[in-house]
């Protein structure tokens, strides 16, 4: 399923909510948005519930985006990570790189 | 949801074996009988995640149908799988530098099929 | 060997089938090329028979086809390469090779055993084709050994090797890694298929800044431990695909510690670093990894790393340009052949029996209709009607269903006169047009028999000798053609030749010798051609290896006439011989043509009426009525049936033709035309003349339907003959 990002505000912090699968034909547009989201925001979030693939392209593209939110003092939160985002993460032991709080719900365990 | 595969080759029942190994481990299977099927089943399938492709075949070869994937922006980053046989190193190599990076050896056996698929893409 | 899971047992079907027209294909060609010269097309094609012949045989583990074809494939790859020429006994070797492999597949599908014979034969045509490759027979195959990596056991440690007992993984894939198809994660996934990732670090040190980056590049590393009993090939061979592109170090269990410095040394990241990963990942410890780093000259190492983005791009493969234009234009072309090409195999059986249904329909609506009628509501007749029209519809896409080209059963013959044509030391020549031409899939099996027989028999008895040919100033190469035409709800299929004709004298001393005409008869020459139809019959001088096998013309009618066809001759000496089949559309349903002989209902298939007169009470000349000036042969099919007439009733004409013929068939009243399935006859009615076969009417009343041809024949000749 081609990427689809809805940008919305969850208070002040701007929301993007990705939808679709994170793979090589998303990673392009990803990566301008994150980038123009973490130049204009003091804080970004990135919603991940309705994502359904992860590839390493997509990876790569938010391994970047936490690197340079630390660069520039943004605070970028992943939420909602689905099944294959945290399938990735834990592939490539990257939770902790991303440092943030990860819910595991019955449906993802199993 | 499962992925799909797409099977091109002239042989129907080399489509019909790889088919039944395929979908036994879980994946969706959609066959094409040469270059020129196989490009229109690419434009008609909801989303193909990788392609197994002879490279001979009559009415478009399998080299020319993998130059012309990869011209299309929606199948341009697509594993291709290309068949060869021993016989043909320079069909492997024109077939890689078309884009097909992956290969299987024919003749071959369904499991090896499925462990090259199996690297590429989980079903 | 084969196994007896359903739907392989459908796929090994269809692999027998595809081969044979696979092979069919390649005799085509094969055959073309001999006569006209290798062509790159066509001995590609060949090739590609033997390729796909051999890749399907592999899925379904036929190892000898594999064997076979392999050998077979690498002779073509020579031919097709140029280096070795495509010279006739190479061409003939290559048939022979074909009918082989043909025979495999007959034995295997019917499970029959390699016979003697059959080996031997098998060797021989092995041993022709490793002579023509210029190499030695191949070993039997045998399964091929893997080598397998020593492993080394857990409780003998060497000394100066690493303690930990998993394998190493160092990963940098390349940077067209993700253009290429290919998903990094996803060969992690394989891996923990063949075991399990103990450790894993996921290297960011050449993952750029996000607004340098290019996504669709790839900058991945990783750095695993990993626990297997899998040996170094099949680890390798995850990575096989990524291999060229990407750097893929293994390091196996308890390898020396200078094997760990020679792979941190390797790796573009920076020794101390890449050291602590290692160690986090859990392939050294702490002691080793500083045993390792005093090994080594750290200063000189230092200045040789090259960043990985040096190499990256050193090894980034320029995109071929892309340019092709003219391809666009054809695109469309190709994809409607597509569309037409696309078929669906399905069972004959099943075909058969949808056939047979579609048949009692049609009796069925023929019935419906009839009651309708009777009951006389106009909404019923209505309905009625849309149902019968419907089912017309259902049944000619049914009978379609049937059909096949004719030239499906051509094919077989440029084969079949190379062949014999070399036999009788004669040059011939065979030439096919009418392709196209569909016929009944059940017909077409049934006619190749009889169509054998008559090209046979016209190469042997038809085309002369060249020697006689020469003199008579004809071209020395004698030409044989097979023609398939559609005429008047029928097709005609032909078997011409160029040679000597028929000769009429000869025919006409058998015949009377053989007792089956007298002198005092008169006989036009279609009456003495037919002659030779008749049981026993046989012209040949001398008895052949090839047509003269004591059966004989006799047979090749009876064959025709059992799918309701017949046969005619036209002959000119000297010039040439045509054999004319006609034959009806389908065997199963026609369109009949119901008359009524005093209470008995009759079918005349439709295909043969050509119109229907009133029966004139005056005639000039008994037995003949006159129609636009010409006279029209009667038959009182009463009188033929034995029928008691209804005198002074209304009377009918029907007036049917049978290629040349024509006659009036005065009947009683005439009910029209009416769908009929043809239903065999019973033994009963099996001796009655006159009679092809029976159908059920909508009533559930039995009518014959009448076997024209034998009524117009029976009528012409005794007219003449008498």
């Amino acid at each position: 399923m081609t990427m689809d990002i809805q940008q919305e505000q969850n208070g002040a912090t701007p929301r993007l909510r990705l939808a679709g699968d994170l793979d090589i034909y998303a990673a392009a547009s990803l990566r301008e948005r994150l980038l123009t989201a973490l130049r204009q925001n003091p804080q970004v979030e990135l919603a991940l519930e309705e994502v359904t693939e992860v590839d390493g392209a997509g990876l790569q593209v938010l391994m970047a985006a936490k690197t340079e939110a630390l660069r520039l003092g943004v605070a970028l939160h992943l939420s909602g990570h689905s099944r294959a985002v945290l399938n990735a993460m834990q592939l490539c032991r990257l939770t902790p790189y991303f440092g943030d709080p990860v819910l595991l719900t019955k449906e993802m365990a199993g | 949801m499962a992925k799909t595969i797409l099977v091109v080759d002239d042989s129907a029942s080399l489509r019909q074996v790889v088919g039944i190994a395929l979908k036994g481990a879980g994946y969706e299977v959609i066959e094409a009988c040469d270059g020129v099927d196989g490009l229109a089943k690419l434009g008609s399938a909801a989303k193909v995640h990788l392609i197994v492709s002879d490279v001979n075949m009559p009415n478009m070869d399998g080299i020319t149908f993998v130059k012309e994937v990869k011209r299309k922006a929606e199948y341009k980053f697509t594993p291709i799988i290309m068949l060869t046989t021993e016989a043909e190193e320079e069909k492997k190599l024109q077939g890689q530098a078309a884009g097909a990076k992956a290969w299987v050896v024919k003749p071959f056996q369904p499991q090896q099929m499925l462990a090259a698929v199996g690297k590429l893409i989980l079903p | 060997m084969i196994s007896i899971d359903p739907q392989m047992e459908a796929a090994l079907q269809t692999f027998f089938e595809e081969s044979r027209d696979l092979l069919q294909d390649m005799e085509s060609a094969l055959l073309f090329m001999e006569e006209s010269g290798a062509d790159p097309e066509r001995i590609n094609a060949v090739f590609r028979a033997a390729h796909t012949i051999k890749g399907s045989a592999g899925l379904f583990g036929l190892e000898e086809v594999v064997r076979f074809t392999h050998c077979l494939e690498n002779l073509l790859d020579r031919i097709r390469a140029g280096s070795t020429d495509l010279t006739p006994s190479r061409i003939t070797l290559l048939l022979s090779c074909g009918d082989h492999i043909a025979e495999y597949l007959d034995k295997i599908s019917v499970g029959a055993a390699l016979d003697e014979r059959f080996l031997a034969e098998d060797l021989r045509l092995l041993t022709a084709l490793t002579e023509a490759l210029g190499t030695t027979l191949p070993a039997p195959m045998s399964a091929s050994v893997l080598k397998s990596e020593a492993r080394p056991g857990p409780e003998v440690i060497p000394p100066g090797s690493v303690k930990t007992g998993n394998w190493h993984i160092s990963l940098r894939f390349g940077v067209d890694t993700f253009r290429d198809g290919m998903d990094p994660l996803s060969f992690l996934r394989y891996l923990e298929q063949i075991g399990e990732i103990v450790g894993l670090v996921t290297l960011t040190d050449s993952l750029p800044p996000l607004a340098q980056m290019d996504a669709e590049s790839c900058y991945l590393g990783f750095e695993i431990s990993f626990k297997s009993d899998a040996d170094k090939s099949q680890i390798a061979d995850v990575f096989d695909f990524v291999k060229d592109s990407s750097t893929v170090h293994i390091l196996p269990a308890h390898s020396q510690i200078g094997a760990y410095l020679q792979l941190i040394q390797q790796l573009p990241e920076a020794d101390q670093h890449l050291g602590e990963i290692l160690v986090s990942v859990g392939s050294l410890t702490e002691e080793e990894l500083q045993k390792a780093l005093a090994l080594q000259d750290v200063g000189n190492q230092d200045g040789q790393h090259r960043p990985l983005g040096a190499i990256l791009i050193a090894q980034k493969m320029v995109q071929e340009p892309v340019v092709q234009g003219a391809l666009e234009k054809q695109q469309q072309q190709r994809e409607q052949q597509v569309a037409e090409r696309q078929m669906l195999r399905v069972r004959a059986a099943d075909l058969d029996h949808l056939v047979n249904l579609v048949g009692e329909l049609v009796i069925a609506s023929a019935a419906n209709s009839l009651f309708a009628m009777q009951d006389g509501a106009e909404d019923r007749v209505e309905s009625a009607a849309h149902v019968a029209r419907l089912v017309e519809e259902i049944r000619d896409g049914a009978l379609h269903l049937r059909m096949i080209d004719v030239a499906e059963v051509f094919q077989r013959f440029p084969r079949v006169v190379r062949d014999m044509a070399r036999t009788l030391g004669k040059d011939i020549r065979l030439e096919i047009s009418g392709e196209g031409t569909e016929l009944d899939k059940s017909m077409a099996e049934k006619i190749t028999d009889p169509l054998m027989h008559l090209v046979r028999n016209a190469m042997d008895h038809g085309i002369e000798s060249a020697e006689r040919r020469r003199a008579l100033g004809k071209p020395v190469q004698g030409c044989i053609n097979l023609h398939a035409c559609h005429d008047a709800g029928g097709i005609i299929i032909e078997v011409r030749d160029d040679g000597g004709g028929l000769n009429r004298e000869k025919i006409l001393n058998k015949a009377m010798e053989k007792g089956l005409i007298t002198s005092e008869q008169t006989l036009g020459d279609r009456e003495i051609y037919a002659l030779i139809f008749a049981p026993g019959f046989s012209t040949a001088d001398q008895v052949s290896d090839i047509s003269g096998r004591g059966v004989g013309m006799d047979v090749v009618r009876q064959n025709i006439e059992a799918i309701r066809g017949s046969i005619e001759i036209h002959s000119t000496p000297d010039v040439g011989s045509t054999m004319r089949i006609r034959l009806p559309l389908t065997l199963s349903i026609i369109d009949g043509f119901l008359v009524k002989l005093a209470t008995d209902t009759f079918v005349i298939p439709a295909e043969s009426v050509e119109e229907c007169l009133e029966y004139p009470e005056r005639q000039g000349v008994p037995g003949y009525m006159e129609l636009r000036d010409q006279p029209l042969p009667l038959l009182h099919l009463a009188g033929v049936f034995r029928i008691d007439g209804e005198a002074g009733k209304r009377r009918n004409v029907i007036v049917v033709r049978h290629g040349q013929h024509r006659v009036g068939m005065v009947v009683g009243a005439i009910l029209g035309n009416q769908q009929t399935v043809i239903k065999p006859l019973g033994k009963l009615f099996d001796q009655v003349p006159g009679i092809s076969a029976v159908t059920i009417l909508g009533n559930g009343d039995v009518a014959p339907i009448l076997d024209i041809s034998a009524l117009i024949h029976g009528h012409v000749s005794a007219k003449h003959i008498h």
